[in-house]
Protein backbone atom coordinates (compact mmCIF):
# COMPACT_ATOMS: atom_id res chain seq x y z
CA UNK A 1 0.00 0.00 0.00
CA UNK A 2 2.70 2.45 1.01
CA UNK A 3 4.72 1.55 -2.04
CA UNK A 4 1.74 2.28 -4.27
CA UNK A 5 1.27 5.70 -2.75
CA UNK A 6 4.86 6.73 -3.29
CA UNK A 7 4.90 5.56 -6.89
CA UNK A 8 2.36 8.17 -8.05
CA UNK A 9 3.53 10.79 -10.45
CA UNK A 10 1.40 13.48 -8.81
CA UNK A 11 0.81 13.57 -5.12
CA UNK A 12 -1.58 15.69 -3.18
CA UNK A 13 0.34 17.42 -0.43
CA UNK A 14 -0.43 15.85 2.92
CA UNK A 15 -3.20 17.15 5.11
CA UNK A 16 -0.97 17.97 8.07
CA UNK A 17 0.95 21.04 6.95
CA UNK A 18 3.56 22.31 9.44
CA UNK A 19 3.07 25.63 11.21
CA UNK A 20 5.08 28.43 9.63
CA UNK A 21 6.60 29.94 12.78
CA UNK A 22 9.89 29.57 14.59
CA UNK A 23 8.89 29.68 18.26
CA UNK A 24 9.39 26.53 20.38
CA UNK A 25 5.64 25.78 20.56
CA UNK A 26 5.38 25.76 16.76
CA UNK A 27 8.42 23.44 16.64
CA UNK A 28 6.80 21.11 19.17
CA UNK A 29 3.49 21.03 17.27
CA UNK A 30 5.39 20.41 14.03
CA UNK A 31 7.25 17.49 15.62
CA UNK A 32 3.88 16.14 16.73
CA UNK A 33 2.44 16.53 13.21
CA UNK A 34 5.53 14.87 11.74
CA UNK A 35 4.95 11.91 14.05
CA UNK A 36 1.57 11.43 12.38
CA UNK A 37 2.91 11.57 8.81
CA UNK A 38 2.39 7.84 8.26
CA UNK A 39 -1.28 8.04 9.29
CA UNK A 40 -1.56 11.17 7.19
CA UNK A 41 -0.22 9.46 4.06
CA UNK A 42 -2.60 6.55 4.49
CA UNK A 43 -5.73 8.63 4.92
CA UNK A 44 -5.19 11.64 2.63
CA UNK A 45 -7.30 10.86 -0.45
CA UNK A 46 -5.36 9.92 -3.57
CA UNK A 47 -8.01 8.02 -5.49
CA UNK A 48 -9.46 8.92 -8.85
CA UNK A 49 -13.07 10.10 -8.84
CA UNK A 50 -14.10 6.85 -10.48
CA UNK A 51 -12.44 4.63 -7.87
CA UNK A 52 -13.76 6.84 -5.08
CA UNK A 53 -17.37 6.58 -6.26
CA UNK A 54 -17.02 2.83 -6.79
CA UNK A 55 -15.71 2.26 -3.28
CA UNK A 56 -18.28 4.48 -1.59
CA UNK A 57 -21.06 2.73 -3.48
CA UNK A 58 -19.71 -0.73 -2.69
CA UNK A 59 -19.98 0.18 0.99
CA UNK A 60 -17.88 -2.74 2.14
CA UNK A 61 -14.08 -2.94 2.13
CA UNK A 62 -12.45 -3.88 -1.16
CA UNK A 63 -9.56 -6.38 -1.33
CA UNK A 64 -6.99 -3.56 -1.55
CA UNK A 65 -8.52 -1.43 1.22
CA UNK A 66 -9.02 -3.12 4.54
CA UNK A 67 -11.37 -0.49 5.91
CA UNK A 68 -14.75 0.72 4.65
CA UNK A 69 -14.66 4.10 2.92
CA UNK A 70 -16.72 5.75 5.66
CA UNK A 71 -13.88 5.07 8.06
CA UNK A 72 -11.30 6.52 5.67
CA UNK A 73 -13.53 9.59 5.40
CA UNK A 74 -13.94 9.86 9.18
CA UNK A 75 -10.20 9.65 9.87
CA UNK A 76 -9.47 12.16 7.11
CA UNK A 77 -12.06 14.49 8.63
CA UNK A 78 -10.53 14.02 12.07
CA UNK A 79 -7.02 14.73 10.73
CA UNK A 80 -8.40 17.95 9.25
CA UNK A 81 -9.85 18.84 12.65
CA UNK A 82 -6.51 18.06 14.30
CA UNK A 83 -4.59 20.10 11.75
CA UNK A 84 -6.82 23.12 12.26
CA UNK A 85 -6.76 22.66 16.03
CA UNK A 86 -3.00 22.84 16.33
CA UNK A 87 -2.72 25.77 13.91
CA UNK A 88 -5.49 27.68 15.71
CA UNK A 89 -4.22 26.89 19.19
CA UNK A 90 -0.73 28.07 18.26
CA UNK A 91 -2.16 31.27 16.76
CA UNK A 92 -4.22 31.89 19.93
CA UNK A 93 -1.27 31.43 22.31
CA UNK A 94 1.03 33.56 20.15
CA UNK A 95 -1.68 36.20 19.71
CA UNK A 96 -2.49 36.43 23.42
CA UNK A 97 1.22 36.71 24.32
CA UNK A 98 1.74 39.51 21.78
CA UNK A 99 -1.31 41.38 23.06
CA UNK A 100 -0.26 41.09 26.71
CA UNK A 101 3.37 41.98 26.02
CA UNK A 102 2.18 45.02 24.11
CA UNK A 103 -0.01 45.95 27.07
CA UNK A 104 2.95 45.85 29.46
CA UNK A 105 5.39 47.67 27.17
CA UNK A 106 3.39 50.18 25.09
CA UNK A 107 0.75 50.91 27.73
CA UNK A 108 3.01 50.22 30.74
CA UNK A 109 0.35 48.08 32.36
CA UNK A 110 -2.22 50.89 32.54
CA UNK A 111 -5.61 49.22 32.06
CA UNK A 112 -7.61 52.43 31.73
CA UNK A 113 -5.20 53.96 29.25
CA UNK A 114 -5.27 50.75 27.21
CA UNK A 115 -9.09 50.75 27.02
CA UNK A 116 -9.44 54.44 26.08
CA UNK A 117 -6.71 54.35 23.45
CA UNK A 118 -7.97 51.07 22.08
CA UNK A 119 -11.47 52.57 21.78
CA UNK A 120 -10.21 55.64 19.98
CA UNK A 121 -8.08 53.61 17.56
CA UNK A 122 -10.95 51.26 16.88
CA UNK A 123 -13.43 54.09 16.25
CA UNK A 124 -11.00 55.78 13.89
CA UNK A 125 -10.47 52.55 12.00
CA UNK A 126 -14.17 51.96 11.41
CA UNK A 127 -15.24 55.56 10.96
CA UNK A 128 -16.38 56.68 7.55
CA UNK A 129 -13.70 58.70 5.75
CA UNK A 130 -15.81 61.90 5.90
CA UNK A 131 -16.08 62.00 9.68
CA UNK A 132 -12.33 61.49 10.09
CA UNK A 133 -11.71 64.50 7.91
CA UNK A 134 -14.04 66.69 9.96
CA UNK A 135 -12.09 68.59 12.53
CA UNK A 136 -14.49 68.05 15.38
CA UNK A 137 -14.28 64.27 15.17
CA UNK A 138 -12.10 64.11 18.27
CA UNK A 139 -14.29 66.64 20.07
CA UNK A 140 -17.35 64.61 19.16
CA UNK A 141 -15.80 61.48 20.54
CA UNK A 142 -15.15 63.30 23.80
CA UNK A 143 -18.76 64.44 23.91
CA UNK A 144 -19.94 60.85 23.77
CA UNK A 145 -18.12 60.19 26.99
CA UNK A 146 -14.90 58.33 26.31
CA UNK A 147 -14.02 57.63 29.87
CA UNK A 148 -17.00 56.06 31.53
CA UNK A 149 -16.92 52.33 32.16
CA UNK A 150 -19.95 51.61 29.97
CA UNK A 151 -18.52 52.90 26.72
CA UNK A 152 -15.22 51.14 27.44
CA UNK A 153 -16.79 47.70 28.04
CA UNK A 154 -15.93 46.36 24.60
CA UNK A 155 -12.44 47.84 24.55
CA UNK A 156 -10.97 46.52 27.79
CA UNK A 157 -7.95 44.24 27.81
CA UNK A 158 -10.09 41.45 29.25
CA UNK A 159 -12.54 41.78 26.37
CA UNK A 160 -9.77 41.85 23.75
CA UNK A 161 -8.21 38.70 25.23
CA UNK A 162 -11.56 36.94 24.88
CA UNK A 163 -10.97 36.04 21.25
CA UNK A 164 -8.12 33.72 22.22
CA UNK A 165 -9.84 31.83 25.03
CA UNK A 166 -12.60 29.31 25.23
CA UNK A 167 -14.79 30.93 27.86
CA UNK A 168 -18.35 30.15 28.91
CA UNK A 169 -19.72 32.88 26.62
CA UNK A 170 -17.43 31.99 23.71
CA UNK A 171 -19.80 29.55 22.01
CA UNK A 172 -18.27 29.85 18.55
CA UNK A 173 -16.99 26.50 17.32
CA UNK A 174 -13.32 25.95 16.91
CA UNK A 175 -10.12 25.58 18.84
CA UNK A 176 -9.13 28.21 21.41
CA UNK A 177 -6.95 28.13 24.50
CA UNK A 178 -8.66 25.67 26.81
CA UNK A 179 -11.10 24.19 24.26
CA UNK A 180 -9.67 20.68 24.31
CA UNK A 181 -7.82 18.66 26.90
CA UNK A 182 -4.97 16.21 26.36
CA UNK A 183 -7.47 13.29 26.50
CA UNK A 184 -9.14 14.58 23.36
CA UNK A 185 -5.85 14.06 21.51
CA UNK A 186 -5.01 10.80 23.34
CA UNK A 187 -5.46 8.54 20.30
CA UNK A 188 -3.07 10.54 18.15
CA UNK A 189 -0.62 11.26 20.97
CA UNK A 190 -0.23 7.50 21.37
CA UNK A 191 0.63 7.16 17.69
CA UNK A 192 3.24 9.91 18.05
CA UNK A 193 4.76 8.26 21.14
CA UNK A 194 4.97 4.78 19.62
CA UNK A 195 5.81 5.74 16.03
CA UNK A 196 9.20 4.00 16.20
CA UNK A 197 7.36 0.65 16.39
CA UNK A 198 5.99 1.26 12.92
CA UNK A 199 9.13 2.12 11.00
CA UNK A 200 9.79 0.40 7.70
CA UNK A 201 12.64 -1.78 8.93
CA UNK A 202 10.57 -3.08 11.85
CA UNK A 203 7.81 -4.09 9.46
CA UNK A 204 10.38 -5.79 7.25
CA UNK A 205 11.71 -7.63 10.25
CA UNK A 206 8.22 -8.77 11.21
CA UNK A 207 7.31 -9.87 7.71
CA UNK A 208 10.52 -11.61 6.71
CA UNK A 209 11.37 -12.79 10.22
CA UNK A 210 14.90 -11.50 9.77
CA UNK A 211 16.69 -8.57 11.26
CA UNK A 212 17.51 -6.37 8.26
CA UNK A 213 20.88 -4.65 8.30
CA UNK A 214 20.69 -0.91 8.60
CA UNK A 215 23.35 1.36 7.19
CA UNK A 216 24.86 4.63 8.14
CA UNK A 217 27.03 7.04 6.25
CA UNK A 218 30.66 6.77 7.32
CA UNK A 219 33.11 9.67 7.68
CA UNK A 220 34.22 9.31 4.03
CA UNK A 221 30.69 9.21 2.68
CA UNK A 222 30.57 5.43 2.23
CA UNK A 223 27.76 3.25 3.53
CA UNK A 224 28.67 0.93 6.35
CA UNK A 225 26.46 -1.50 8.26
CA UNK A 226 25.31 -0.38 11.68
CA UNK A 227 26.31 -2.79 14.48
CA UNK A 228 23.37 -4.46 16.25
CA UNK A 229 24.15 -2.70 19.52
CA UNK A 230 23.99 0.69 17.87
CA UNK A 231 20.75 -0.25 16.10
CA UNK A 232 19.15 -1.02 19.45
CA UNK A 233 20.51 2.19 20.90
CA UNK A 234 19.13 4.16 17.97
CA UNK A 235 15.67 2.63 18.45
CA UNK A 236 15.80 3.34 22.15
CA UNK A 237 16.74 6.96 21.54
CA UNK A 238 13.91 7.34 19.02
CA UNK A 239 11.46 5.97 21.59
CA UNK A 240 12.71 8.37 24.23
CA UNK A 241 12.58 11.31 21.82
CA UNK A 242 9.01 10.51 20.75
CA UNK A 243 7.84 9.96 24.31
CA UNK A 244 9.21 13.38 25.18
CA UNK A 245 7.29 15.02 22.32
CA UNK A 246 4.09 13.31 23.52
CA UNK A 247 4.69 14.34 27.13
CA UNK A 248 5.47 17.93 26.24
CA UNK A 249 2.35 18.03 24.08
CA UNK A 250 0.16 16.77 26.92
CA UNK A 251 1.80 19.29 29.21
CA UNK A 252 0.97 22.14 26.81
CA UNK A 253 -2.71 21.19 26.70
CA UNK A 254 -2.93 20.85 30.47
CA UNK A 255 -1.29 24.25 30.91
CA UNK A 256 -3.65 25.71 28.30
CA UNK A 257 -6.64 24.50 30.34
CA UNK A 258 -5.10 26.09 33.43
CA UNK A 259 -4.52 29.38 31.54
CA UNK A 260 -8.14 29.37 30.36
CA UNK A 261 -9.23 28.82 33.96
CA UNK A 262 -7.04 31.72 35.04
CA UNK A 263 -8.55 33.94 32.36
CA UNK A 264 -12.12 33.08 33.35
CA UNK A 265 -11.48 33.92 37.00
CA UNK A 266 -9.22 36.94 36.68
CA UNK A 267 -10.24 40.21 38.27
CA UNK A 268 -10.50 42.58 35.27
CA UNK A 269 -9.10 45.48 37.30
CA UNK A 270 -6.04 43.78 38.78
CA UNK A 271 -2.91 44.20 36.67
CA UNK A 272 -1.07 41.40 38.48
CA UNK A 273 -3.64 38.87 37.27
CA UNK A 274 -2.77 39.76 33.69
CA UNK A 275 0.93 39.48 34.48
CA UNK A 276 0.36 36.00 35.87
CA UNK A 277 -1.56 35.07 32.73
CA UNK A 278 1.23 36.40 30.52
CA UNK A 279 3.84 34.40 32.43
CA UNK A 280 1.76 31.24 32.05
CA UNK A 281 1.27 31.79 28.32
CA UNK A 282 4.96 32.58 27.79
CA UNK A 283 5.79 29.24 29.42
CA UNK A 284 3.46 27.50 26.98
CA UNK A 285 4.96 29.31 24.01
CA UNK A 286 8.45 28.20 25.08
CA UNK A 287 7.72 24.54 25.78
CA UNK A 288 10.21 22.23 24.13
CA UNK A 289 10.30 18.46 23.87
CA UNK B 1 -5.12 30.36 8.73
CA UNK B 2 -8.16 28.67 7.25
CA UNK B 3 -7.80 25.35 5.59
CA UNK B 4 -9.17 24.90 2.08
CA UNK B 5 -9.89 21.78 0.09
CA UNK B 6 -10.75 23.27 -3.28
CA UNK B 7 -8.02 25.26 -4.95
CA UNK B 8 -8.57 27.17 -8.16
CA UNK B 9 -6.31 26.11 -11.01
CA UNK B 10 -3.60 28.65 -11.60
CA UNK B 11 -3.72 28.68 -15.41
CA UNK B 12 -5.31 30.71 -18.17
CA UNK B 13 -6.28 28.09 -20.74
CA UNK B 14 -9.95 27.35 -21.46
CA UNK B 15 -9.84 23.99 -19.74
CA UNK B 16 -8.65 25.61 -16.50
CA UNK B 17 -11.36 28.27 -16.84
CA UNK B 18 -13.98 25.56 -17.27
CA UNK B 19 -12.71 23.61 -14.25
CA UNK B 20 -12.61 26.78 -12.16
CA UNK B 21 -16.16 27.65 -13.23
CA UNK B 22 -17.25 24.13 -12.25
CA UNK B 23 -15.59 24.49 -8.85
CA UNK B 24 -17.03 27.93 -8.11
CA UNK B 25 -20.51 26.83 -6.98
CA UNK B 26 -18.87 24.07 -4.92
CA UNK B 27 -17.15 26.55 -2.59
CA UNK B 28 -20.52 26.88 -0.83
CA UNK B 29 -20.61 23.11 -0.31
CA UNK B 30 -17.02 23.22 0.90
CA UNK B 31 -17.99 25.73 3.58
CA UNK B 32 -20.68 23.41 4.91
CA UNK B 33 -18.48 20.31 5.10
CA UNK B 34 -15.22 21.83 6.36
CA UNK B 35 -14.74 21.00 10.04
CA UNK B 36 -15.47 23.83 12.45
CA UNK B 37 -15.03 21.73 15.58
CA UNK B 38 -12.29 21.76 18.15
CA UNK B 39 -10.77 18.39 19.01
CA UNK B 40 -13.05 18.13 22.05
CA UNK B 41 -16.18 18.99 20.08
CA UNK B 42 -15.29 16.29 17.57
CA UNK B 43 -14.74 13.72 20.38
CA UNK B 44 -18.14 14.70 21.80
CA UNK B 45 -19.69 14.36 18.37
CA UNK B 46 -18.25 10.86 17.98
CA UNK B 47 -19.41 9.90 21.44
CA UNK B 48 -22.91 11.21 21.01
CA UNK B 49 -23.21 9.46 17.65
CA UNK B 50 -22.04 6.07 18.91
CA UNK B 51 -22.58 6.20 22.66
CA UNK B 52 -25.34 4.67 24.76
CA UNK B 53 -27.95 7.22 23.72
CA UNK B 54 -27.00 8.29 20.21
CA UNK B 55 -28.45 11.60 19.07
CA UNK B 56 -29.78 11.90 15.56
CA UNK B 57 -28.14 15.26 14.98
CA UNK B 58 -24.64 13.94 15.70
CA UNK B 59 -25.21 10.82 13.61
CA UNK B 60 -26.42 12.93 10.72
CA UNK B 61 -23.45 15.31 10.86
CA UNK B 62 -21.04 12.36 10.91
CA UNK B 63 -22.82 10.61 8.07
CA UNK B 64 -22.97 13.74 6.00
CA UNK B 65 -19.82 15.80 6.42
CA UNK B 66 -16.81 13.39 6.43
CA UNK B 67 -17.69 11.49 3.22
CA UNK B 68 -18.36 14.76 1.42
CA UNK B 69 -15.15 16.31 2.66
CA UNK B 70 -13.27 13.25 1.43
CA UNK B 71 -15.03 13.28 -1.95
CA UNK B 72 -14.47 17.00 -2.33
CA UNK B 73 -10.76 16.39 -1.79
CA UNK B 74 -10.84 13.63 -4.42
CA UNK B 75 -12.62 16.03 -6.78
CA UNK B 76 -9.95 18.66 -6.28
CA UNK B 77 -7.20 16.09 -6.92
CA UNK B 78 -9.01 14.85 -10.01
CA UNK B 79 -9.41 18.24 -11.65
CA UNK B 80 -5.83 19.27 -10.83
CA UNK B 81 -4.35 15.98 -12.02
CA UNK B 82 -6.43 15.78 -15.19
CA UNK B 83 -5.40 19.32 -16.11
CA UNK B 84 -1.73 18.56 -15.44
CA UNK B 85 -1.74 15.28 -17.36
CA UNK B 86 -3.30 16.91 -20.41
CA UNK B 87 -0.62 19.61 -20.33
CA UNK B 88 2.27 17.19 -19.78
CA UNK B 89 1.10 14.95 -22.61
CA UNK B 90 0.74 18.00 -24.85
CA UNK B 91 4.24 19.16 -23.96
CA UNK B 92 5.75 15.74 -24.73
CA UNK B 93 3.92 15.49 -28.06
CA UNK B 94 4.74 19.05 -29.11
CA UNK B 95 8.41 18.39 -28.37
CA UNK B 96 8.23 15.17 -30.36
CA UNK B 97 6.99 16.96 -33.46
CA UNK B 98 9.26 19.97 -33.04
CA UNK B 99 12.57 18.31 -32.10
CA UNK B 100 12.24 14.88 -33.69
CA UNK B 101 10.09 15.96 -36.65
CA UNK B 102 7.63 13.17 -35.93
CA UNK B 103 10.27 10.44 -36.36
CA UNK B 104 9.30 7.70 -33.88
CA UNK B 105 12.48 5.66 -34.34
CA UNK B 106 14.81 8.63 -33.93
CA UNK B 107 12.91 9.61 -30.79
CA UNK B 108 13.40 6.17 -29.27
CA UNK B 109 17.10 5.93 -30.23
CA UNK B 110 17.97 9.35 -28.82
CA UNK B 111 15.84 8.91 -25.70
CA UNK B 112 17.59 5.61 -24.98
CA UNK B 113 21.06 7.17 -25.24
CA UNK B 114 20.02 10.09 -23.02
CA UNK B 115 18.32 7.97 -20.35
CA UNK B 116 21.14 5.41 -20.05
CA UNK B 117 23.77 8.15 -20.00
CA UNK B 118 21.94 9.86 -17.13
CA UNK B 119 20.54 6.98 -15.09
CA UNK B 120 22.91 4.12 -16.07
CA UNK B 121 22.16 0.57 -17.12
CA UNK B 122 23.01 -2.85 -15.67
CA UNK B 123 23.29 -4.38 -19.12
CA UNK B 124 27.00 -4.69 -20.05
CA UNK B 125 26.27 -4.61 -23.79
CA UNK B 126 25.00 -1.05 -23.35
CA UNK B 127 28.51 0.28 -22.74
CA UNK B 128 31.69 0.53 -24.79
CA UNK B 129 35.07 2.20 -24.35
CA UNK B 130 35.62 5.43 -26.21
CA UNK B 131 39.32 4.63 -26.66
CA UNK B 132 40.29 7.80 -24.84
CA UNK B 133 41.81 7.84 -21.35
CA UNK B 134 40.55 10.37 -18.80
CA UNK B 135 42.74 12.50 -16.48
CA UNK B 136 43.41 9.59 -14.11
CA UNK B 137 44.41 7.30 -16.94
CA UNK B 138 41.18 5.26 -16.72
CA UNK B 139 39.38 4.36 -19.96
CA UNK B 140 36.26 6.45 -20.69
CA UNK B 141 32.94 4.71 -21.40
CA UNK B 142 30.03 5.69 -23.57
CA UNK B 143 26.59 4.29 -24.34
CA UNK B 144 26.45 1.87 -27.27
CA UNK B 145 24.26 2.95 -30.21
CA UNK B 146 21.46 0.47 -30.76
CA UNK B 147 18.48 0.61 -33.08
CA UNK B 148 16.95 -2.85 -32.87
CA UNK B 149 13.29 -3.13 -31.84
CA UNK B 150 13.91 -5.02 -28.59
CA UNK B 151 16.41 -2.52 -27.12
CA UNK B 152 14.24 0.47 -28.05
CA UNK B 153 10.96 -0.88 -26.74
CA UNK B 154 11.27 0.77 -23.33
CA UNK B 155 12.13 4.15 -24.81
CA UNK B 156 9.29 4.61 -27.28
CA UNK B 157 7.08 7.69 -27.32
CA UNK B 158 4.11 5.47 -26.56
CA UNK B 159 5.86 4.27 -23.42
CA UNK B 160 6.77 7.78 -22.32
CA UNK B 161 3.16 8.92 -22.65
CA UNK B 162 1.73 5.93 -20.76
CA UNK B 163 1.87 7.68 -17.36
CA UNK B 164 -0.67 10.27 -18.51
CA UNK B 165 -3.41 7.93 -19.72
CA UNK B 166 -5.79 5.65 -17.89
CA UNK B 167 -4.99 1.95 -17.99
CA UNK B 168 -6.15 -0.98 -15.86
CA UNK B 169 -4.47 -1.19 -12.44
CA UNK B 170 -3.52 2.48 -12.26
CA UNK B 171 -4.48 4.62 -9.31
CA UNK B 172 -5.14 8.32 -9.26
CA UNK B 173 -6.69 10.49 -11.94
CA UNK B 174 -5.33 10.36 -15.48
CA UNK B 175 -6.72 11.21 -18.89
CA UNK B 176 -9.77 8.99 -19.35
CA UNK B 177 -9.94 7.53 -15.83
CA UNK B 178 -13.27 8.91 -14.65
CA UNK B 179 -16.50 9.21 -16.57
CA UNK B 180 -19.14 11.92 -16.34
CA UNK B 181 -21.29 9.67 -14.15
CA UNK B 182 -18.58 9.53 -11.48
CA UNK B 183 -18.99 13.26 -10.92
CA UNK B 184 -22.81 13.01 -10.83
CA UNK B 185 -23.18 14.22 -7.24
CA UNK B 186 -21.08 17.35 -7.74
CA UNK B 187 -22.48 18.07 -11.21
CA UNK B 188 -25.93 18.06 -9.67
CA UNK B 189 -24.84 20.60 -7.03
CA UNK B 190 -23.33 22.83 -9.74
CA UNK B 191 -26.39 22.65 -11.99
CA UNK B 192 -28.73 23.56 -9.12
CA UNK B 193 -26.40 26.13 -7.53
CA UNK B 194 -28.88 29.02 -7.85
CA UNK B 195 -31.37 27.35 -5.52
CA UNK B 196 -28.63 26.92 -2.89
CA UNK B 197 -27.99 30.66 -2.91
CA UNK B 198 -27.23 31.76 0.68
CA UNK B 199 -29.35 34.90 0.29
CA UNK B 200 -32.40 32.82 -0.64
CA UNK B 201 -31.83 30.56 2.34
CA UNK B 202 -31.67 33.63 4.54
CA UNK B 203 -34.94 34.87 3.03
CA UNK B 204 -36.65 31.55 3.70
CA UNK B 205 -35.22 31.49 7.18
CA UNK B 206 -36.15 35.05 8.20
CA UNK B 207 -39.36 35.25 6.13
CA UNK B 208 -38.31 38.77 5.16
CA UNK B 209 -38.01 40.39 1.77
CA UNK B 210 -34.27 41.00 1.39
CA UNK B 211 -33.62 42.97 -1.79
CA UNK B 212 -30.40 42.78 -3.76
CA UNK B 213 -28.85 46.10 -4.65
CA UNK B 214 -27.04 46.91 -7.88
CA UNK B 215 -25.47 50.20 -8.93
CA UNK B 216 -27.26 51.97 -11.78
CA UNK B 217 -25.63 54.08 -14.47
CA UNK B 218 -25.22 57.04 -12.13
CA UNK B 219 -23.58 54.86 -9.51
CA UNK B 220 -26.56 54.89 -7.16
CA UNK B 221 -27.49 51.63 -5.44
CA UNK B 222 -30.99 50.61 -6.42
CA UNK B 223 -32.86 47.46 -5.37
CA UNK B 224 -33.27 44.74 -7.97
CA UNK B 225 -36.84 44.22 -9.16
CA UNK B 226 -38.43 40.79 -9.04
CA UNK B 227 -38.45 40.63 -12.83
CA UNK B 228 -34.71 41.37 -12.98
CA UNK B 229 -34.01 38.80 -10.31
CA UNK B 230 -35.94 36.07 -12.11
CA UNK B 231 -34.10 36.89 -15.30
CA UNK B 232 -30.70 36.92 -13.58
CA UNK B 233 -31.36 33.57 -11.93
CA UNK B 234 -32.54 32.09 -15.18
CA UNK B 235 -29.30 33.22 -16.80
CA UNK B 236 -27.29 31.77 -13.93
CA UNK B 237 -29.18 28.50 -14.20
CA UNK B 238 -28.50 28.33 -17.91
CA UNK B 239 -24.85 29.17 -17.39
CA UNK B 240 -24.38 26.55 -14.68
CA UNK B 241 -26.16 23.95 -16.76
CA UNK B 242 -23.95 24.78 -19.69
CA UNK B 243 -20.82 24.47 -17.51
CA UNK B 244 -21.90 21.00 -16.40
CA UNK B 245 -22.63 19.98 -19.99
CA UNK B 246 -19.23 21.12 -21.21
CA UNK B 247 -17.54 19.49 -18.23
CA UNK B 248 -19.19 16.19 -19.12
CA UNK B 249 -18.23 16.70 -22.74
CA UNK B 250 -14.57 17.08 -21.72
CA UNK B 251 -14.72 13.85 -19.69
CA UNK B 252 -16.32 11.95 -22.55
CA UNK B 253 -13.76 13.28 -25.01
CA UNK B 254 -10.97 12.36 -22.57
CA UNK B 255 -12.26 8.77 -22.65
CA UNK B 256 -12.05 8.73 -26.43
CA UNK B 257 -8.60 10.32 -26.38
CA UNK B 258 -7.35 7.64 -23.97
CA UNK B 259 -8.79 4.91 -26.21
CA UNK B 260 -7.09 6.50 -29.20
CA UNK B 261 -3.79 6.70 -27.31
CA UNK B 262 -3.79 2.95 -26.66
CA UNK B 263 -4.26 2.33 -30.40
CA UNK B 264 -1.56 4.83 -31.49
CA UNK B 265 1.14 3.29 -33.67
CA UNK B 266 2.24 5.63 -36.44
CA UNK B 267 3.43 9.20 -36.36
CA UNK B 268 0.12 10.15 -38.00
CA UNK B 269 -1.77 8.58 -35.08
CA UNK B 270 0.23 10.69 -32.64
CA UNK B 271 -0.49 13.80 -34.69
CA UNK B 272 -4.21 13.08 -34.26
CA UNK B 273 -3.64 12.51 -30.52
CA UNK B 274 -2.00 15.93 -30.30
CA UNK B 275 -4.98 17.52 -32.05
CA UNK B 276 -7.42 15.80 -29.69
CA UNK B 277 -5.48 16.98 -26.62
CA UNK B 278 -5.36 20.52 -27.99
CA UNK B 279 -9.12 20.40 -28.43
CA UNK B 280 -9.49 19.33 -24.80
CA UNK B 281 -7.28 22.20 -23.65
CA UNK B 282 -9.04 24.77 -25.83
CA UNK B 283 -12.60 23.68 -25.03
CA UNK B 284 -14.93 26.56 -25.86
CA UNK B 285 -17.72 26.94 -23.37
CA UNK B 286 -20.81 29.19 -23.27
Amino acid sequence: MLFLIFSFSIMRPDTLVPIAATDPLAQLFNQYLKGLSCTDSLFTPRLSMRECRRRFQAGKPSPTARRPMTEYARVFYELTVLHQSLHDLHACVAGAVTLLEDFFTTYQGDLHRYATENRRASLQRYQSPESIESEDAAAEADEFGEDDADSLTYYTLQHELGEFFCGPENDINGEYIGSSSSEDFAFYTRIVATQADHTLHKHQAAMKRIFPTRYRTGPNGEREPLPLGEQLEEDLNADIRNARVANAFNHVLTTCSAAAELYTHLDPDVVDDYRLLLEGLQLILHTTA
Amino acid sequence: MRYHILQRLDAEDNLALLFNAYMKPLFMLEQTVLPRESMREFRNLLNSAAGLSPTEEAAQRLQWAPPRLYQLCVLDNSLTDLHKHIHWALKALTKFFAEYEGDLKRYAIETRLKVIDEFGSDDETDWEETGILDEEGEPEWKVVYKDDEASLQRYSLHNDLAQHFAAPDTMGERIGTSKAGDFAYFSDVVARATSFNPLKMLRDFTGKDLPVYHPNDEGQMIPESLGDEVERELNEDLRNESIVNYFHLVLNEAQKTAAHYHACQTSKDFRLLLTQLEQLRDVCFF
